[in-house]
């Protein structure tokens, strides 16, 4: 979730907060904003990722301001016409399409808003971008850009200075050498021509999506910003552009539109129209479990910085555009509580009345871990997810059906799928050496299964150990008998069977109706060295799966 | 043989020999019986007429333990104390610590190394001392030179065979033993000891250390004292079978949600995309599915798409279908839709039994189950963690039953002061973290987030009634409880933590 850093006294100022501004700490949660730590005025404030107009503090105090109850109703800012277009090529249509543009004017820009502005520009570019592919934004100082501009394509010898730089670079020392081409170079896909943006004395605005020119940049004092918006999703375009405009008009911007001229259509931008929603006072209280009024409810909308009026049974809601969050009546209902607040719901008891069940197989394992705790098991867990050096090489084992392996593990660690308990057993008894003997220790875990033509199966094992100078076959072929009495009241068959990381002659099948039910044996004393085990070890591995369905049969 | 019964002090002259074989001096006779020098001079004569008693002039030998001796009777023997220091440091050290922290001196030292090292229990590499295994038979040693010490002076007599042996090991180290020589005349008995016993048998009288099944059958246990115990003296641990905290915990959880009449559902760690991520109505560029957090594994599939549902899975996402949404507004790839993964949350188990019980007018089902994240484990991040997840789909479910619902399930976890913040998630609307006052902490934590289903979530499986979800993570609350810290505690499976974690510690 994304944070950011929010200066408590500017806030209180910007809602007109005249009392201890500590007390906007308790408020704030409400808003859906996490405060993730406190140093003097300084907040860190986590927000959802639905909400990108919370990225500055202008967006917040919108919010504050309506549950505070001092504005109510929708943000409204007018856009004024301009004379800036964006000349859309051509060439754009199959890398990256779309483009909105807006001017804002009036401002003086201090340092502070700039690095607001970067920080809103970063939260589209990860959230509503996803990581700029579908869109990145240019900042520019108008006052250094000549309309008409065009939106074009180049080749990979084009040259421009990059922002942060003193010299030219063609866009292919860009992409395979700048850090940001590095970065974010794969967001064009494959292409030979690359996206530009240039005036009409053919300096470079930017290299959507990697990096602005440097002629345009903004700096402090800057009064007049053209912004850019490309991408490959028109809706998600228009969605960022709605979040800028509103944030630059909340902090003192004029508003005017840029004129998109394609060869065929013209469109202006940003595009801040309202979308109106039907909504039942009905559904509302159903949901919410709540008796309300609809004046209740639109109250508590316009609160919410929404607009809503009374037209007959239902309710007609307004939308800005920049709540594009909303998408459902359910969004709306949300807004109802958000306005209402979430403080005043009190829990109802009313609850329905149904019968409760567990999982047979939950009952079974419980009965299983029972039985081999009461023969002085100790249980423990280890992961499904394991490393090629604790389930294969270090057990002296070959992967017979080949191995499930996870893509793109961020830890060896965790890579491969376990299809035995064993061997996690092993590793546990090799980390505790120094810890007083004897070890006997168990677990009950899901291995998978690869049935062979791409299908994998998961099946549910136990699996007990047993390690102290002593340890022996005899003591776990005891275990394993003590624990089929206790469960069937019957003796299993033991046919000689030998893999690792067992002894040869010294482990065997399990067997009962015919069916293999498991494994146990002395482990080969090459495993125990390489683990370095100084103990012999005993093991045995049952499936619980075939256990659990001759235990149902035996009733 | 014994004519006539034994006059009192007789008997307190032949019990003073019981336990010496070897006879004694006539004042050490005297002295142990309690009785007068010439008192003692008449009952000899008498035993000896009795044919009880014999006299005769020797020399005998009795040992006393040395400084040494005395040493170790309090701290071990030298190779025990070092290799005890060994084992504590891991089974590995130096040598200038282990002459540090041994406090021998040097000759005590050195014989003490050149034990470990005989015996083939240690090995030294440069400075660096190793355990191999324990091989040296200390015991055995020591507890002679504790009953050494408890009688403060032994005689050879009162040796057996063995003990013997290991005495004659014991000379041959120095300051351990001192022996010493008494000449004199010696009163020794002329039957052997447990003939002598059951003469001198007085109820009450005889003390031993322990009842044996052979005492209780032969009833002398009416006759004999048990002696007094050191009820302070430490004891070996013992090492019972016990289950994992983690075990513990879930069976709280399940106990918690049967009470409130929920239907357990399980299912497995593989799942397609389709279950784990489309059905919950996450877009599928949404960054939790890459591969930066998911884990994927290719080249295998499951039948697990339903055909039934999976149209209208993907038209809600493009376009709402008939959810009433507006949808994504993308195109909506069902070959994506068939990747296998490692669950990320338990909501997928929970979302199918909503789909399988669509016809049912109430559900009320819970899950706890493994779920899988591609990240780095830290103190606060684990790759494998366990979720808790409840729902209640009912035409009669609303927010603040919700509210209920959870009042009443962490009331039975043991978190009596809930309050709601609201937050996002992708599949429910209104979406509510849950936070609990955790008083010893004095501080409200988040634990847990729940809401109702989206209708994009819900209507595309055939239900139309509203969904009540919540989940939580089991570790957090094992941890709370037990007060740890780092949640890789859990699953690092030292057997000292899971043998001495306190079963109410919450």
């Amino acid at each position: 979730m994304p944070v950011i850093e929010v200066d408590l006294k500017d806030l209180a100022q910007l809602v007109d907060w005249d009392s201890d501004e500590g007390k906007l700490l308790e408020i704030l949660p409400y808003l859906g904003l996490d405060i993730e730590s406190v140093e003097g005025s300084t907040v860190r404030v986590e927000y959802s990722p639905n909400r990108p107009d919370y990225a500055t503090l202008y967006g917040i105090a919108a919010s504050l301001d309506g549950i505070l109850g001092r504005e109510r109703g929708a943000l409204r800012h007018e856009v004024k016409g301009s004379d800036v277009v964006f000349l859309v090529g051509e060439g754009v249509r199959r890398i990256r399409p779309y483009i909105a543009g807006i001017l804002a004017t009036g401002l003086r820009l201090h340092d502070v808003e700039i690095k607001m502005l970067m920080r809103l520009q970063e939260d589209l570019h990860e959230g509503v971008g996803r990581k700029r592919r579908k869109v990145a934004i240019g900042l520019h100082d108008a006052d250094h850009v000549k309309p008409p501009i065009r939106y074009t394509t180049v080749d990979g010898d084009f040259k421009f200075v990059p922002l942060g730089e003193s010299r030219e670079w063609a866009v292919e020392e860009v992409l395979n050498k700048h850090p940001n081409g590095i970065r974010y170079g794969a967001a064009l896909g494959e292409t030979k021509r690359y996206p530009l943006l240039m005036d009409s004395e053919r300096k470079t605005l930017s290299l959507p999506p990697i990096i602005n020119g440097g002629y345009t940049m903004l700096a402090p004092g800057a009064g007049r910003i053209l912004v850019d918006i490309t991408g490959t999703s028109l809706r998600r375009v228009l969605d960022a552009a709605s979040v800028l405009a509103v944030t630059l008009a909340e902090m003192g911007a004029e508003l005017h539109s840029v004129a998109i001229r394609y060869a065929d259509i013209e469109m202006q931008t940003p595009d801040l129209s309202i979308t109106e929603m039907e909504l039942d006072p009905r559904e509302v209280n159903r949901l919410l479990g709540l008796e309300l009024t609809q004046e209740e409810i639109v109250e508590s909308l316009l609160k919410a910085r929404l607009d809503a009026d009374v037209m007959g049974t239902k309710l007609l809601v307004r939308i800005p555009r920049y709540r594009f969050d909303v998408m459902h009546e359910v969004d709306l209902i949300e807004e109802v509580a958000y306005g209402l607040g979430y403080e005043r719901m009190t829990p109802s008891y009313d609850l329905e009345y149904t019968t409760g069940e567990l999982q047979r197989s939950t009952m079974f394992k419980e009965s299983i871990r029972r039985a081999v705790i009461g023969l002085g098991f100790q249980e423990v867990l280890t992961t499904d997810l394991t490393s090629y050096e604790r389930l294969y090489s270090s057990m002296g084992r070959e992967p017979e059906n080949g191995t499930l392996r996870v893509v793109a593990t961020k830890s060896s660690e965790y890579e491969y799928l376990r299809d035995t308990l064993v061997p996690g057993l092993l590793w546990v008894l090799s980390s505790n050496t120094h810890e007083e003997y004897p070890h006997r220790i168990f677990e009950i875990g899901t291995v998978v299964i690869d049935e062979g033509a791409g299908r994998i199966g998961e099946g549910e094992r136990l699996a007990i150990g047993i390690a102290h100078s002593r340890s022996s076959f005899t003591e776990v072929k005891s275990t394993v008998e003590s624990l089929f009495k206790i469960l069937l009241g019957r003796e299993p068959d033991y046919v000689p069977h030998t893999t690792r990381p067992y002894s040869e002659g010294r482990a065997a099948s399990i067997i009962l109706d015919r069916r293999n039910l498991g494994i146990l044996g002395e482990i080969h004393p090459a495993v125990l060295d390489g683990l370095k085990i100084q103990v012999p070890v005993a093991a045995a591995e049952l499936d619980l799966d075939a256990l659990e369905e001759m235990c149902t049969t035996v009733k | 043989m014994v004519e006539g019964p034994l006059h009192p002090l007789e008997k307190k002259v032949l019990r003073a020999l019981v336990e010496r074989p070897g006879g004694l001096t006539l004042e050490e006779l005297a002295r142990e019986a309690g009785i007068e020098i010439d008192q003692a001079r008449r009952v000899i004569e008498w035993l000896r007429s009795r044919g009880l008693l014999e006299v005769e002039e020797r020399t005998r030998l009795s040992y006393r333990l040395g400084d040494n001796g005395l040493r170790a009777v309090e701290e071990g023997l030298p190779e025990r104390r070092l290799l005890e220091i060994l084992l504590l440091g891991g089974g590995k050290i130096d040598m200038a610590d282990l002459v540090r922290k041994g406090g021998l001196s040097k000759d005590e030292f050195d014989a003490g190394i050149g034990r470990l090292v005989g015996s083939g229990s240690i090995e030294i590499e440069g400075r660096t001392v190793k355990f191999v295994k324990d091989n040296i038979d200390s015991y055995r040693y020591e507890r002679l030179l504790r009953r050494i010490g408890e009688l403060d002076e032994v005689f050879e007599e009162q040796l057996d065979e063995e003990e013997r042996a290991i005495l004659h090991e014991l000379k041959r180290r120095s300051g351990y033993i001192v022996p010493m020589k008494h000449k004199g005349v010696y009163v020794r008995p002329s039957l052997p000891a447990d003939e002598l016993k059951d003469l001198v048998v007085e109820e009450g009288i005889e003390e031993i250390t322990a009842l044996t099944p052979e005492i209780l059958a032969d009833g002398r246990w009416r006759h004999v004292k048990l002696t007094g115990i050191d009820v302070t003296t430490p004891v070996p641990s013992l090492y019972p079978g016990r289950e994992h905290p983690i075990s513990t915990y879930s069976r709280m959880v399940r106990r918690a949600f049967l009470s409130m009449g929920f239907e357990e559902v399980c299912g497995g760690v593989l799942q397609t995309s389709f279950w784990n991520f489309d059905v919950l109505y996450t877009p599928q560029d949404h960054p939790a599915r890459d591969l930066q957090d998911t884990f994927y594994i290719e080249g295998v599939s499951l039948d697990d798409v339903p055909s039934d549902i999976v149209d209208n899975v993907g038209h809600t996402h493009e376009n709402g279908w008939i959810t009433g949404s507006r949808g994504w507004g993308y195109e909506w790839d069902a070959g994506e839709a068939r990747r296998i993964l490692l669950r990320t949350h338990t909501t997928v188990l929970t979302v199918k039994a909503l789909h399988a019980l669509r016809s049912r007018p109430l559900v009320k089902v819970f899950s706890i189950g493994r779920v899988f994240r591609n990240e780095k484990a830290d103190a606060k991040h684990l790759v494998e963690f366990h979720q808790i997840e409840g729902i209640v789909k009912s035409k009669n479910a609303n927010l603040r039953q919700l509210m209920g619902y959870i009042s009443e399930f962490y009331r039975k976890l043991g978190f009596t002061k809930v309050k709601f913040w609201p937050t996002y998630f992708p599949y429910t609307e209104p979406s509510l973290q849950i936070m609990v006052h955790v008083d010893e902490l004095d501080r409200w934590l988040e634990l847990g987030g729940m809401g109702i289903f989206r209708p994009e979530v819900t209507i595309p499986l055939g239900v139309k009634d509203p969904v009540l979800a919540w989940g939580l993570g089991l570790e957090r609350i094992v941890m709370l409880a037990l007060g740890i810290h780092d949640a890789r505690r859990l699953y690092d499976n030292r057997l000292s933590w899971l043998r001495g974690v306190s079963m109410c510690q919450s």
